[in-house]
């Protein structure tokens, strides 16, 4: 059970970065077609999603480093 | 001994009922602002004003999840330094406050833009305090329940939603009723918001008389508080951890299937469906009266058997099921597989040359009792320009009506299996030095942004599954947030979490 958890554990990390990567992007493109209501939404997804992913990558960081190994 | 053992029944029901006339509040109000989202519109956003409209989008946003995290990180620092006790009548003055104070502002008529900013502000003071309420009543009722209760007692917290949807409904139909709907669209809708103070004030006075709770107390005269629950939150690897957990194995999940279950039911009944405003109600309210002792129920199962597998058994249920609930929904409404009595067909055209409309009205009914209403405005003199206006509204006969019912109360039950053990979950996971200010931000990340971004992410999921292939789109698209987010709580949650008993006097 340990080994999967760890093995997982790359698994958010990575879609925690990705997420990164992609949400701005994606955002960006929304933004630029100048709708005043996905100016607003696109901007709080932003806002909002980015520290919620680094929380993601950072749960994936500590379950691969073993720390929910013994709850 | 039988005195003594009465008297904490009782002191634990006032608990009980102090916390929960808060969380009914901040129920009334979601329900009261959603409801007359249009009047209110209306008064203080109107669509010809770029920047009323630009407000109205911002005060629908920020209340509802950008500042409630916020707020659970300034109250929830408040509850763990000064106490639960006056932090969370901080909280209910606050809400109650600014619910009060809408109903007073005058409309963008006679203010002009100073309306809008009037409502958006209050909208911001009614999310911050919205974020340190629940953690509050949570925590409170937690605190003073005996460990092998817990469940059972928090549980009680989770039934205001459908409370306050129920008074809500009350006072709007009973206040237009009186009055009449041109009076209550021109001044009427304020008296919901008014007659708010009363719960206030009766909620004021048995927050007041209650007593610290016991944990909190002892740790404090015990010197143990925290001088800085943020940063011993957020910053020590320990609980910064649980936190995460919390979040992604536990209220992520729990956010979207509520949501789901209370509310996107509700918008594709409507919408998806064109099932008539007043019966999407009645199936959803009483879906909601049959479900609502489930909360109770989870919530007491899980001080036996557990909170984690109650929860994570109710979120695969949700995740396997959605896709079937939500087709047979679909196909309960669908006419195409329904046979029309032509005999029984009635039309209505009725013209108003003032207004320069003609509209027409057709009735079909379907063999098994259904009936369709379509009613098609047009220009009496049309331009090429000019397209008519067509709307569906369907009422489905009593077997299609309760089979809906049935439908809605089943992922109701997945709510409850979900959201009836979660604040003891919650409470158990974090020291009472904390608690307050650690359970609230995840929380309030997984209700607000998981779960209340839902409408607005499946209906982003719905219009992006539209093609040129198939223009209609897949109307079942949306269902994929929830189903994604809660397969991702479900894995997190049953490998990571533990499904031990905790001790809470830590």
């Amino acid at each position: 059970m340990n080994i999967l958890k760890k093995l997982l554990g790359f698994l958010w990390l990575a879609g925690g970065i990705a997420g990164i990567g992609y949400l701005p992007f994606h955002a960006a493109q929304k933004i630029a077609e100048g709708k005043q209501e996905d100016i607003v939404f696109w901007s709080i997804m932003v806002f909002i999603f980015i520290p919620i992913l680094l929380g993601l990558s950072l749960f994936g960081w500590y379950a691969i480093k073993g720390e929910y190994e013994e709850l | 001994m039988q005195t003594k053992a009465a008297t904490e029944r009782s002191k634990i029901w006032s608990v009980i009922t102090a916390s929960s006339v808060g969380t009914l509040i901040e129920w009334y109000d979601f329900y009261i602002f959603g409801s007359l989202a249009t009047i209110l519109s209306e008064q203080f956003f109107p669509k010809d004003n770029p920047t009323a409209a630009f407000l109205s989008t911002l005060a629908t946003f920020a209340a509802g999840f950008v500042v409630r995290p916020f707020g659970a990180l300034v109250f929830g620092r408040l509850g763990d330094i000064v106490g639960r006790k006056y932090t969370f009548l901080l909280t209910l003055v606050l809400m109650g406050g600014s619910t009060f104070a809408i109903g007073l502002i005058p409309g963008y008529a006679s203010i002009g833009v100073f309306a809008p900013l009037l409502v958006l502000l209050l909208r911001l003071i009614q999310g911050l305090a919205l974020g340190g309420e629940y953690g509050g009543a949570a925590t409170y009722v937690a605190e003073h329940s005996p460990a092998h209760r817990r469940g059972y007692f928090t549980s009680f917290i989770q039934t205001t939603a459908t409370l306050g949807l129920f008074v809500s409904l009350g006072v709007i139909l009973g206040v237009k009723n009186s009055m009449g709907a041109a009076d209550f669209a021109s001044w009427g809708w304020r008296i919901p918001f008014i007659l708010s103070i009363f719960l206030v004030v009766i909620s004021i006075y048995i927050r007041m008389k209650m007593e610290e709770s016991p944990l909190f107390a002892k740790a404090k005269a015990e010197g143990k508080t925290s001088s800085n629950p943020l940063k011993e939150s957020f910053t020590k690897k320990g609980n910064l951890k649980m936190v995460l957990l919390a979040l992604f194995g536990a209220t992520a999940g729990q956010g979207v299937i509520w949501y789901t279950g209370q509310f996107y039911a509700m918008s594709f009944i409507e919408k998806n469906c064109a099932i008539s405003f007043d019966q999407t109600r009645y199936i959803t309210a009483i879906a909601l009266i049959i479900g609502t002792p489930f909360f109770i129920l989870f919530g007491a199962w899980s001080d036996k058997i557990g909170r984690k597998a109650i929860m994570m058994v109710g979120m695969f249920l949700a995740i396997l099921a959605y896709q079937p609930i939500y087709h047979k929904m679909y196909e309960l409404a669908d006419i195409k597989t329904k046979q029309e009595i032509p005999s029984q067909k009635a039309i209505e055209t009725q013209n108003d040359v003032s207004a320069d409309i003609a509209t027409t009205t057709i009735i079909h009914t379907y063999t098994d009792g259904t009936l369709l209403k379509e009613t098609k405005k047009e220009k009496l003199n049309p331009t090429t320009a000019d397209k008519p206006e067509i709307k569906q509204e369907k009422v489905l006969a009593t077997g299609g009506f309760w089979m809906m019912v049935f439908l809605v109360a089943v992922q109701v039950i997945f709510v409850t299996m979900v959201y009836g053990p979660i604040a003891a979950f919650l409470v158990e996971l974090f020291p009472t030095r904390i608690r307050y200010t650690s359970m609230s931000l995840p929380y309030h990340i997984g209700n607000g942004i998981f779960g209340g971004l839902t409408p607005f992410i499946a209906t982003f999921l719905y219009e992006s599954s539209k093609t040129q292939t198939n223009p209609a789109g897949d109307a079942f698209a949306g269902l994929w947030y929830p189903i994604g987010v809660a397969a991702v709580c479900v894995v997190i949650g049953t490998l990571y979490v533990s499904g031990k008993f905790q001790d809470m006097e830590h």
